[in-house]
């Protein structure tokens, strides 16, 4: 990469040469000049002679840097006049020194002036220094355009133009659909790149069907040629394509996926009745050109004021002021899928160069993976690699033949078990060893368990066929039903990337449990804590509803996902995992397994049911703890509460959005706690949990017991940044113990 | 970054899988460490931070068929996606022969990757390199979920430079476009590679 970065101009010995050159031709014509006493007499005024060369510098800079900014032309300008007084100055001192020649070099009221040779070298030094002109030019164009859609400076920005109605017939179609007709000349120059290489091991049908959008799988994974040219740093910006004269286009989005976003409160009636008395009810109208001016960041906002003309007036509790303090970074965040699909594609259409590959034809692919067809003993290399979709059917229409499942399935898992490399390496450096990575521990997942035939599928279908018949009647097994075993495989699929095997299935009434941990772990102390903390999620206690619930110990993390719903004896996946280990990819992926979409929440909490309370009481908020809850401020703006648990004879700090519901998450906590303590019997010790429901984290911390003032702290809401909210919620809660 | 062993016809380059956090950049690595044949691999090591938000900082060499009778040897790293270990992704970059900009396809994610694509360029640009000169390639991944930005979009938030470069459709997980991804990426930073090289001996010459 050395020798491929972007070389200043400032460090090119070429230009620094021709600046020499020219000072030696300089020197030489000065020297000429006053040896043939060759000195023009025309009088000027000094102070034009004075004022020629910054006039003549200022249009030479102009010239050659046009969108070098007002700034860099000024200082270019006044620098090299500087220089050129510089050089004249010392020309004088020069020629003066050497007496005979007596060349009249100080002479400032003629014209040409003496110092004219300047004029033609000081020039030269735009070449080595071009680049400290050209690229402050960019930086600027950059800055402004990585500033532009950000805060209120954005909702105030006055568009450039407005949006454009669809050139030529209205284009409906989605912006993907298009791509067709763009790439259809790209499918060739992918077929020259693939032809040295074997193409890759493709997916199942199904997941290409989902995954390539109507049709497109002749260009699926080709490198598609782009014959968009954008100008500027970043991506060229809709709104430069249209015209000026075009009407102004209004976009709609749908009311109830902005509405969770307003405040509660803010109306007389509830939110759903809002959307019905809106000037388009269900709809917010959306001037265009907004959108436009932010669909390079890849979100937008819009202030309060935009839509706050559509609300009736007689509805609303708060002022329009009130509303836009009590929103997110004072704005709305519009859904950006429904906005795009309502621009015309040729917005996006790219224009302009195409991707040179030409010189890749010479070069074979370097990687040939190992395919499937490549050996028996590659054939079903991982979880991963079963078509889940293909193995649920087929289970389904052998519904009641449990048997013939096991075994069918057996013969996949013990080649699966064979490979030797299913191993995930987890290990502890410090990043400034890059590089120098040489041996370091490892820590296998357990893909060579041994088959006990008792409890997990993996060990009942691995045992083969042969050995199924002979003791399948002497050592009876858990029977495993049909559903489990699909449910066990889209786990397995979801969890190919951590290459373990080792998923077991335990039937927990309501539910029925599915465990995945490495090795090292105690599975069985795993298994009692579930136990003990399924209740808390299968009863709906939760104040939220449950995508996942993470318990933090100092020997292991504790990850629970529901699968489908818990009160209808659906089942949870349990991931155990080491503190230091990948945590949150495990979260990830357990949330696939489980296929919850990423904000979209499950099962809400059951608030019919009636739960024992406990004795809580109302504590005054002494200012410190207010100033501990503006620390959280990854989980937006909360309200501080603090509950006394007269019961446990102590405090429970509460860092909640406006609006929750304080008593229940304090029960909730409570619970938790309680939960977390049993649970340290068992030979687990947890000290945070961490509840998961779409976007919003609730954290529980309980602190200082061993000090007698014991406390939980409790802290939750919508954040982008979980990690720093966890550790925000650990620094409130220490504070919260030193107090 | 790119070091050519004439002794034992080896060449080797760092290519650095870049983006925001929980893409796939991982995903990748692991699958191509899952399917490279045995004596083109080596061991994948994964680095966590320990932190609350795992961060992966992944390293795998591999080593592939033999190109214009030199043995290419390419170290693949992932960088930590979350925006405070910034300071990890431009140790990561450092010496840097090519880059694959993973992209999240979700709608609620693209703000995530414009953020990185920017902070990548920031990042390069701390090393005085330039990404319009370096080879890069653009894969979308998570293509099989429901709330996936259409492909337009994606290119034209992030693909819409001057200088164009390849894109592809992937799904990480279940390896569709892993291996074309690097395989492209590996032919632009072979073809940089040998054409400085030849560069270097004519100017030498």
């Amino acid at each position: 990469m050395r020798n491929r970065r972007a070389v200043s101009s400032i460090r090119q010995v070429s230009g620094w040469l021709i600046v020499a050159a020219g000072l030696v031709v300089y020197a030489a014509l000065v020297l000429l000049l006053g040896m043939a006493h060759i000195s023009p007499t025309f009088t000027l005024p000094s102070w034009v002679a004075q004022a020629v060369p910054p006039i003549l510098y200022a249009t030479i800079v102009r010239l050659c840097f046009r969108r070098a900014s007002a700034l860099r032309w000024t200082t270019a300008t006044l620098g090299l006049w500087g220089i050129h007084v510089l050089l004249g100055a010392l020309t004088a001192i020069a020629f003066s020194s050497l007496g005979p020649l007596s060349v009249d070099v100080g002479t400032i009221d003629a014209f040409p002036p003496p110092a004219l040779p300047e004029i033609f070298w000081v020039p030269l030094l735009l070449i080595p220094f071009r680049d400290l002109v050209r690229e402050r030019a960019s930086r600027t164009r950059r800055s402004v355009a990585a500033n532009r859609p950000s805060g209120a400076a954005q909702r105030n920005a006055a568009p450039t133009s407005a949006l454009a109605a669809p050139h030529g017939p209205a284009a409906p179609t989605r912006p993907g659909t298009s791509a067709q007709s763009r790439t259809a000349g790209i499918v060739s120059a992918a077929d020259r790149l693939r032809t040295a290489g074997p193409a890759p091991r493709q997916a199942s049908p199904a997941l290409r069907s989902s995954s390539v959008q109507q049709g497109r799988a002749g260009e699926n994974h080709a490198p598609r040629e782009n014959t968009r040219g954008g100008a500027g740093f970043l991506p060229r910006r809709p709104d430069e394509t249209t015209r000026r004269d075009d009407p102004e286009v209004t976009l709609r989005v749908s009311f109830g996926r902005v509405a969770e976003q307003l405040p509660p409160g803010a109306f007389h009636v509830p939110l759903d009745q809002i959307g019905a008395s809106l000037a388009e009810p269900g709809h917010l109208l959306i001037p265009g050109r907004l959108v436009l001016a932010q669909l390079a960041e890849g979100f937008v906002r819009i202030g309060w004021e935009v839509v706050a003309p559509q609300f009736p007036h007689d509805l609303r509790v708060m002022t329009d002021d009130e509303i836009t303090a009590r929103l997110a970074d004072g704005q709305l965040v519009l859904p950006l899928d429904e906005l795009v699909s309502q621009l015309p594609t040729h917005l996006f259409a790219p224009s302009g160069r195409t991707v040179d590959i030409a010189g890749l034809e010479s070069v074979p692919a370097p990687f040939q993976p190992v395919r499937p067809e490549d050996g028996a003993a590659t054939q079903m290399k991982g979880p991963g690699t079963a078509p889940a979709g293909d193995v649920t059917a087929s289970l389904a229409s052998k519904a009641g033949a449990a048997f013939d499942n096991r075994a069918r399935m057996g013969d996949r898992t013990v080649e699966m078990a064979e490979r030797e490399d299913l191993v995930l390496e987890d290990v502890d450096l410090d990043p400034i060893l890059i590089g120098q990575v040489d041996r370091a521990s490892r820590l296998s997942m357990d893909a060579h368990h041994r088959p006990s035939r008792r409890g997990s599928f993996e060990e009942l279908a691995a045992w083969p066929r042969q050995a199924w018949a002979d003791d399948v009647s002497a050592q009876p097994v858990e029977v495993v039903s049909a559903v489990d075993i699909a449910t066990m495989h889209r786990i397995l699929a979801a969890l190919a990337p951590l290459r373990t095997v080792d998923v077991r299935v335990h039937p927990v009434k309501p539910v029925t449990l599915f465990t995945m941990s490495p090795s090292g772990l105690d599975r069985d102390a795993a298994l009692a804590a579930a136990r003990i903390l399924l209740p808390l999620l299968t009863e709906g206690r939760a104040p939220w509803p449950v995508d996942q619930l993470t318990m933090r110990g100092a020997e292991a993390v504790l990850i629970l996902t529901p699968i489908g719903s818990m009160r209808r004896g659906g089942s949870v996946l349990l991931s155990v995992v080491q503190p230091e280990g990948a945590v949150a990819a495990v979260e990830r992926l357990a949330l696939r397994a489980a296929a919850v979409k990423p904000g979209a929440s499950s099962e809400p909490p059951d608030r019919s049911a009636e739960w024992q309370e406990p004795d809580f009481l109302d504590s005054e908020i002494p200012p410190l703890i207010n100033q501990i809850g503006a620390s959280i401020d990854a989980l937006g703006a909360v309200t501080v509460e603090v509950l006394r648990d007269q019961e446990a004879a102590r405090d429970l700090f509460l860092f909640l959005p406006e609006g929750s519901d304080v008593r229940m998450t304090g029960r909730f906590a409570t619970e938790l706690d309680r939960a977390m303590r049993s649970v340290s019997e068992s030979g687990y010790t947890f000290h945070t949990a961490v509840l998961r429901s779409g976007r919003r984290r609730l954290i529980i911390r309980a602190e200082c017991a061993e000090t007698g003032r014991a406390t939980i702290v409790v802290a939750g809401g919508p954040t982008e940044r979980p990690g720093l909210a966890c550790r925000q919620v650990e620094a409130a809660a220490r504070a919260l113990c030193e107090r | 970054m790119s070091i050519i062993n004439y002794a034992k016809r080896e060449i080797s380059f760092k290519i650095v899988y870049y983006g925001a956090g929980v893409v796939g950049k991982t995903a990748n690595l692991q699958y191509i460490h899952q399917w490279l044949p045995e004596a083109n691999r080596g061991k994948l090591i994964s680095l966590s931070t320990g932190d609350e938000r795992t961060l992966f900082f992944d390293f795998l060499p591999v080593s592939a068929v033999s190109v214009r009778s030199f043995t290419a040897k390419f170290q693949l790293y992932t960088v930590p996606g979350q925006v405070c270990y910034n300071m990890t992704r431009k140790l990561v970059l450092r010496g840097v022969d090519g880059i694959v900009f993973v992209a999240d396809s979700q709608w609620d994610r693209l703000r995530d990757n414009v953020e990185s694509f920017r902070n990548l360029e920031e990042n390069l640009q701390e090393y005085e390199y330039n990404l319009d000169e370096t080879p890069y390639v653009i894969q979308y991944n998570k293509r099989d979920l429901d709330n996936i930005a259409p492909l337009q979009y994606l290119e034209f938030l992030l693909n819409g430079r001057a200088r164009q470069v390849p894109s592809f459709e992937a799904i990480a997980v279940g390896g569709q476009g892993v291996f074309d991804t690097l395989n492209t990426v590996s032919r632009m930073v072979l073809v940089s590679g040998f054409a400085r090289e030849e560069g270097a001996r004519n100017e030498h010459a």
